[in-house]
């Protein structure tokens, strides 16, 4: 008995295989565009914003400590402060850094570095500390090293104007859009 | 060059038993020293290199970065951690985050025994054996939160200085004021772990009166440090510095190094006098043998030859000493505990380590006839046919 099954060839190739092979392709496509968007995943080489530095300061700023109490999360904010308040202030590969009240005395009596504030208690060093970090627009920090950029090192004495991201009496953390590198404690 | 046979070498080592047996003892004991030297700097090393992972970071509170016991973190940060920071390892959905105390601590058989034995306490959680996946229980099973339950590593009886057998399962320990039963046994090769004692978490924080932690160890799956790293940054209040495991060790080891200094310079200045010492033995025979070597030199044979003869006689000595030495390392000095503060490591006498031994010895063989050999080589050859 004959079989009644019909293979509808295309140029020598099923047409089967080819629909198969061209639904693939798509798939895979998509899914690569999806692994691209997904959460954490970034587009291409990231740099810092072409504004971020600023040469004149922001006015009203800040200090540190009284932001700590005074900010509303999702209000925009002048903060002033020297970047400190641990041994590396800065991250490794993310545009994120520490910014200590000026009113924490720098100590080189037996500290590891004059910025980690050693000689402070540790709840006073936590009371007067924020978090500055540079975001893309999904509120995520940039994959991009922020520290030596326009001569930012520790100890640097900057005015950071931006937007408070998180708040609690416990810390602050705030959405840098621009930075004014004002000088150096020594 | 005409050199002299060398089997007149070897048939020069019979003249005196007693000296050869002697001189054979003494490259053994130089070689087994700096084989100990050599096998505590390994040991020590490799304890702390395979304690550590790759994949592992660990969370301490900042500015405790050099020592987790004097660390103090909040009890929430674990689960602030493995809530907040994508890309950690997972099983089964359990992420690898491991909460942990550790201190030092003083123990007693029981509570009327003035002994002191000294422990090192990991207050744990179940993620403890994922994120550390070299220990493993050997015997019994993982202590119950609230029973006053703890489990022993192989080498915690050696931290506490007492026989194994004290630490079987069923045994009990005295610690706050309560006695703790023995109700698990792990290893953990090679790793300072192995001479811990282990005890659920929250069982150890109510003993020590202390709702911290000391740590949080969590092993990475697609995050990497640099976000771990962040996320310290980004949460102040926590008042965690991150580390990666293989460079909180590598810190700790580098903390020994005047230790490791000290036992090589030890080793080598009663080395240095092993040396001399058969030197002094070297020099008599030699001097002994002046006419002798007078009259081979009157035969025709170089003073390099005959130097060459000497020395081939010291070496001889000198590797069948270190051949001595390096059998009694391997057997005697090697798997032997020793205490330290993190805990209890053994020597390890490995490949280097035996290496370090016979270079050791045989330069001493070849050091050890020159100068003797110069010394009896620098007469005339009428004087030393005189010589008596």
């Amino acid at each position: 008995m004959k079989s009644k099954t019909k293979i509808v060839r295309g140029g020598g190739i099923p047409v089967g295989v080819v629909v198969a092979l061209l639904l693939s392709l798509v798939m895979v496509t998509g899914a690569v565009h999806a692994e691209k968007s997904a959460p954490g995943k970034r587009q291409g080489p990231v740099s810092l914003p072409s504004d971020l530095f600023v040469s004149a300061a922001p006015a009203d700023p800040l200090e540190v400590g009284h932001a700590r109490k005074a900010s509303e999360e999702g209000k925009p904010i002048v903060i002033r402060g020297r970047i400190g308040g641990m041994v590396e202030p800065f991250a490794a590969k993310y545009a994120i850094f520490v910014l200590s009240d000026l009113q924490l005395p720098p100590c080189t009596d037996g500290c590891p570095t004059a910025w980690d504030y050693c000689c402070t208690p540790r709840e006073t060093i936590m009371a007067n500390v924020a978090t500055i970090q540079v975001v893309d627009a999904d509120g995520r920090p940039l994959k991009v090293p922020v520290k030596g950029v326009n001569g930012l090192k520790a100890m640097s004495e900057v005015i950071v104007s931006g937007t408070v991201a998180k708040r609690n009496e416990n810390f602050l953390v705030v959405n840098a859009r621009n930075i004014f590198v004002s000088g150096e404690t020594k | 060059m005409r050199l002299l046979p060398f089997d007149y070498s070897v048939r020069n080592l019979g003249r005196s038993g007693t000296r050869l047996a002697l001189t054979m003892l003494a490259s053994a004991l130089v070689v087994s020293l700096v084989a100990a030297a050599a096998a505590f700097v390994q040991g020590m090393a490799k304890s702390l290199v395979v304690s550590s992972d790759q994949s592992n970071v660990i969370l301490v509170a900042a500015g405790s970065e050099e020592s987790v016991e004097r660390s103090q973190i909040p009890s929430n940060s674990a689960s602030l951690v493995a809530a907040s920071l994508p890309g950690i390892k997972t099983r089964l959905g359990i992420p690898y985050v491991s909460p942990e105390i550790q201190v030092a601590v003083v123990m007693r058989p029981n509570r009327d025994s003035p002994d002191e034995l000294r422990a090192v306490l990991r207050g744990v959680t179940p993620e403890a054996f994922l994120v550390h996946p070299r220990v493993q229980m050997v015997e019994g099973r993982v202590p119950t939160p609230g029973k006053d339950e703890i489990m022993v590593g192989g080498l915690a009886a050696e931290m506490m200085g007492v026989p194994d057998s004290r630490l079987k399962i069923g045994s009990a320990l005295w610690f706050d004021n309560r006695s703790w039963t023995v109700v698990g046994k792990f290893r953990a090769r090679g790793t300072v772990m192995d001479a811990e004692v282990w005890a659920p978490l929250t069982d150890l924080q109510v003993a020590t009166r202390r709702d911290s932690l000391s740590s949080v160890v969590l092993t990475l799956g697609e995050a990497d440090f640099d976000d771990v790293d962040a996320f310290t940054k980004q949460r102040l209040d926590l008042g965690l510095a991150a580390l990666r495991e293989t460079d909180y060790y590598a810190s700790i080891m580098r903390f020994y190094q005047p230790v490791h200094a000290m036992v090589w310079t030890t080793a080598l200045l009663i080395a240095l006098a092993g040396i001399l010492g058969g030197l002094n033995s070297i020099y008599a025979s030699f001097a002994a043998r002046v006419r002798e070597i007078g009259m081979l030199q009157s035969l025709g044979f170089s003073r390099l030859a005959i130097v060459v003869s000497l020395t081939q006689e010291s070496v001889l000595v000198a590797s069948a000493g270190t051949l001595i030495g390096s059998v009694f390392s391997l057997l005697f000095i090697n798997g032997h505990a020793v205490r330290f503060s993190m805990g209890v490591f053994q020597l390890v006498v490995d490949h280097r380590v035996l290496l370090s031994g016979l270079v050791a010895g045989l330069v001493m063989g070849f050091i050890g006839a020159l100068p003797p050999a110069w010394r009896c080589l620098r007469l005339p050859i009428t004087q030393a046919l005189k010589a008596a």
